[in-house]
């Protein structure tokens, strides 16, 4: 915490030298903190509470359907086979090109494409993170589990399950962090509102300074999110390993 | 209760069982001792039905628990739970599981640990856990894989002495494994000594436990 602390404190120390060295480069963070003093509470609140939702409901999903796919991998090996292939494919293709065909798809005013995005995004670290732990958790676990009379079904919910949390739960902290950096994107493209919405609308109309303060405002969230919440969980769930 | 014929197991082209045939009737306590590596655990294993045999034919009569020779607890589950693993996987109801897991830890001193997790407690509660594991589903027979591995002497022998009243209190048949001959002759009725690998069969030694038991008790 401390070390995050030093860190964010430098980052503010040297933008205010370089800042007041070159006022015509950039932005003070004085200017960014005006900025912020002008815009009502309320805009700020729904932004990020919408940026918020679009990131943790398109996370949600990633999760179900990596959960989902690595269980049917699991049982099958020509699924197995099927959803490496599908993982990959979900990898290659880029941020922006999900981010255009969901805007299509869905329309420019629609909430769909941001958290769909999200999803995009984060599913394949998680399904990344469920098959390669399907395949490198001790053999022996599944071996006493049959000696056990344990079916594929109890196999996989009693062994793997949970035998997979604490890669999962450090998986979900990078699919969160990306989930939020990349449903912005979609939130730039589109028209409904967020975080991503703000940093657009500010840039097109050449207000430095708001861009300077939404983009503060998303790592400040991020950093909070990671804190507060991501961190806990991730302890919790290697609670055994300790 | 168990009854090996004549069987044969090879990995590939390294033979490693060679023509094994052994009994073990109700109630007994047998043992079989060897060399490591010699394949005790690969017959424990066909007898438990995880492998199968090349040839020959192995009969089993009453339902088996398997102590593996590591105890391969589940780290993410507690002591307690690790134990009616096998309850929850039968689909017992949570109450009954409880009452089954706490009986059996009682009788293995062990219900101090229920609640605490497999890297906490020492290799001994770990061994025993093992056991309980194994125990709490009622077998008819239990194999033991080198129950021993890293106890000291005095777990050593709180552990016979644990087996022996499992095997008088429950009425469970015993097949157990071990490298080290000495660690059966007080508790076996009949041990089957192997050879080096390829395994066969090099001596039969029959103990009157009995009569030991006796002896110890006079001495």
């Amino acid at each position: 915490m401390l070390s995050l602390i030093t860190l964010i404190s430098t980052i503010f120390i040297l933008w205010f030298i370089v800042s007041t060295t070159y006022p015509n480069l950039l932005k003070s963070p004085i200017d960014v903190l005006g900025y912020f003093q002008g815009v009502p509470p309320q805009r700020i609140l729904l932004s990020v509470a919408k940026t918020l939702t679009n990131s943790l409901i398109g996370f949600f999903i990633a999760l179900i359907l990596a959960e989902i796919s690595a269980f049917l991998a699991y049982l099958n090996d020509f699924l197995d086979s099927f959803f490496t292939a599908v993982n990959t494919l979900v990898q290659s293709v880029s941020v922006l090109v999900w981010a255009l065909i969901f805007i299509i798809v869905f329309g420019v005013l629609s909430p769909i494409p941001p958290i769909l995005v999200a999803s995009a995004s984060s599913y394949p670290i998680l399904l990344s993170a469920m098959l390669s732990v399907t395949k490198s958790l001790d053999r022996k676990f599944i071996e006493i589990s049959n000696t056990l009379g344990a079916s594929k079904v109890q196999e996989y919910i009693y062994i793997i399950l949970p035998g997979s949390v604490p890669h999962l739960a450090s998986a979900a902290r990078s699919a969160i962090g990306i989930a939020l950096r990349i449903s912005v994107v979609a939130e730039a493209l589109g028209g409904s509102g967020g975080i991503g919405y703000e940093l657009m609308y500010n840039y097109n109309l050449g207000i430095v300074e708001g861009v300077l303060a939404w983009a503060i405002l998303l790592i400040l969230l991020m950093i909070v999110l990671d804190v507060l919440i991501l961190r806990p969980i991730e302890k919790w769930a290697e609670r055994w390993l300790i | 209760m168990i009854e090996v014929k004549d069987v044969y197991k090879s990995f590939g082209d390294d033979l490693v069982l060679n023509g094994i045939s052994l009994k073990v009737n109700k109630g007994e306590i047998v043992g079989i001792a060897g060399p490591n590596g010699c394949g005790k655990t690969t017959l424990l294993r066909i007898i438990a039905g995880v492998e199968k045999a090349d040839s020959g034919d192995v009969r089993v009569n009453g339902k088996v628990g398997v102590v593996p020779q590591e105890n391969v607890l589940l780290p993410w589950f507690t002591i307690g739970d690790n134990i009616g693993l096998g309850l929850k996987f039968k689909g017992l109801k949570k109450e009954e599981i409880e009452s089954r897991v706490s009986d059996v830890a009682k009788l293995l001193g062990i219900e101090d640990y229920l609640r605490t997790y497999p890297r906490r407690v020492s290799g001994g509660i770990a061994r025993k856990t093992s056991i309980a594991r194994a125990l709490v589903l009622n077998p008819d027979i239990l194999l033991l894989d080198e129950p021993y591995t890293g106890l000291d002497l005095k777990s050593v022998s709180n552990l016979q002495e644990l087996l022996r009243k499992i095997n008088e209190e429950r009425e469970v048949t015993m097949l157990i494994i071990s490298h080290q001959l000495a660690e059966l002759v007080n508790i076996a009725n009949r041990i089957y000594v192997f050879s080096h690998k390829p395994a066969r069969i090099k001596a039969i030694i029959d103990s009157d436990i009995d009569a030991l038991k006796t002896l110890s008790n006079i001495l």
